[in-house]
């Protein structure tokens, strides 16, 4: 634990730089820039609105920031998982010159993805207040909501990163199990609403993200508070997960130089 | 005299373990297909006084940048001890160490920034280092832009320019065109004669390491053959390659 917070004040400088540059290059390279950060979820929510409305003809009060509510956490977990099961092989450039705790990269990752999910996040505020979404004090609960969120997706970012070194299809089977566990997390439905009270509690109990987005709702269009013990389940679970894979992650990460 | 040591090493071995998914492509590697385990160092002690300067000398796959690496702490020991006593450590050797898709600027940066200098301390050699990399305004192109040349310019700029503790060179002495080979060998010697500096260099040229080294290290598949005076080592090891050959 010690060691961990030692390394990360060393090498924060680096990765706050890092991930700056990265987010400059990225708007460097395309024509739209940082348009794309409102656009890309802009677009998909219009996509699972016109599903859900027009294909299944369900109608749900405000669904366009319902959905956008999913979207932004779900887009926040989805890309961190994604580019972290790959994170050593794309930075083996700079992990065969020097050394660097291997969660900082993932911890970069997560700066990156937390500047677009601050985007997607106005965006989504913009939008309730289109439509007239009563916002309460409650929606201060989002803070300890987004805290697990990023603890999370640390510990299974550092996971994957783990396991994506030695074997080399993980990035195939994260793709899969992530498109199930999307249709599983009720990001374009509700949970609690559309499925039989004990398959949702089991839902909520099995699948983190579909708690968070479930509370997330409750507590930015509804007003309500959150669900204290599942919080506290994931949370700790969460915490639970990182503190494994960051000890993973120092007794393995010096021989991932001579896998590459 | 007390004994200032900046880097010990204590029965250092580093072994490669076989797993079929890898894909290695390091030169080390092509030997050992057939074993489980591969044993790139065995049993390795040497101590190393502060200030001076060491060549490592021996056969293609003998272990040598394995070592340099190990002591960069790219790679931990399997058994034994590497201690560098609190030194920042540099390793410059042919190849990347660079984010591609960012500008040779801002790699300029977070190389420094990992090597463990302060954004103020890289700030005040950036220019320096700009300019004796020679790139000029290509230092603000993403670095996938550059020729290898201009690759390995820029490293070497980094890394000689930065100030760290301790030195690692792996056969880099023939960097970029004839007018920056010359500059670069001259700028080695220059780091090398500051007195508090270590430098460890790996090369094949017998005559440079002659030429800069205070002591020579010798390793052949792995173990240490000798440590000791340049003259003495070089010597042994030309007997030995002699007898080789033959």
């Amino acid at each position: 634990m010690n060691r961990f917070l030692k390394d990360y004040k060393k090498y924060h400088a680096y990765v706050k730089y890092a991930s700056k540059a990265e987010l400059k290059s990225e708007v460097a390279s395309s024509y739209l820039t940082w348009l794309w950060w409102i656009l890309d979820p802009l677009f998909f929510m219009l996509i699972y609105t016109f599903i859900v409305e027009i294909v299944f003809s369900t109608s749900v009060p405000k669904l366009p920031v319902f959905v956008m509510c999913g979207i932004t956490i779900w887009n926040f977990f989805n890309k961190n998982l994604v580019t972290c099961v790959k994170i050593i092989r794309s930075n083996r450039a700079i992990i065969s010159q020097k050394y660097i705790p291997k969660f900082m990269l993932v911890v970069e990752k997560l700066y990156v993805n937390s500047i677009k999910f601050v985007i997607s996040f106005m965006l989504l505020v913009l939008m309730a207040i289109l439509f007239r979404v009563d916002i309460t004090y409650n929606i201060l609960y989002i803070i300890p909501l987004v805290l697990l969120l990023l603890v999370l997706s640390f510990g299974l970012s550092n996971i994957l990163a783990h396991f994506g070194v030695f074997i080399e299809d993980s990035a195939n089977i994260l793709q899969i199990i992530l498109r199930l566990v999307f249709y599983l997390s009720g990001i374009f439905y509700s949970i609690s609403d559309r499925l039989p009270q004990n398959l949702a509690n089991v839902m909520l109990k099995t699948n983190p993200i579909a708690y968070i987005i479930e509370d997330f709702r409750n507590v930015f269009m509804y007003g309500t508070s959150i669900n204290y013990s599942l919080y506290l389940y994931w949370l700790l679970i969460s915490i639970i997960i990182s503190v494994i894979s960051v000890k993973l992650i120092y007794k393995y990460e010096n021989s991932y130089a001579k896998v590459m | 005299m007390k004994k200032n040591n900046s880097i010990v090493v204590q029965n250092l071995s580093v072994s490669y373990k076989s797993m079929k998914a890898f894909k290695i492509k390091t030169n080390l590697f092509k030997m050992w297909r057939k074993k489980d385990v591969f044993w790139a160092l065995k049993d390795i002690s040497f101590e190393i006084e502060k200030g001076s300067v060491v060549g490592i000398i021996g056969m293609n796959g003998s272990g040598k940048t394995t070592l340099l690496k190990t002591i960069a702490g790219i790679f931990s020991p399997d058994i034994g001890i590497v201690d560098i006593k609190q030194n920042s450590v540099a390793l410059l050797s042919i190849g990347l160490g660079f984010n591609t898709e960012l500008s040779g600027y801002e790699n300029i940066i977070l190389s420094g920034l990992l090597l463990g200098f302060t954004k103020e301390q890289i700030n005040s050699k950036i220019k320096e280092i700009i300019d004796f990399s020679e790139l000029g305004d290509f230092i603000y192109k993403p670095v996938k832009t550059y020729s290898s040349g201009m690759h390995s310019k820029l490293a070497f700029s980094i890394t000689a320019l930065l100030d760290t503790d301790i030195l690692l060179i792996d056969e880099v002495l023939s960097v970029g065109d004839m007018n920056f080979k010359e500059k670069s060998y001259a700028k080695i010697k220059e780091i090398i004669e500051k007195k508090d500096k270590t430098v460890i260099i790996v090369s094949h040229s017998l005559s440079t390491i002659e030429e800069i080294c205070n002591k020579v290290l010798w390793i052949n598949k792995g173990k240490l053959m000798e440590y000791g005076k340049t003259s003495e080592v070089v010597d042994k090891y030309k007997e030995f390659m002699d007898k080789n050959k033959e």
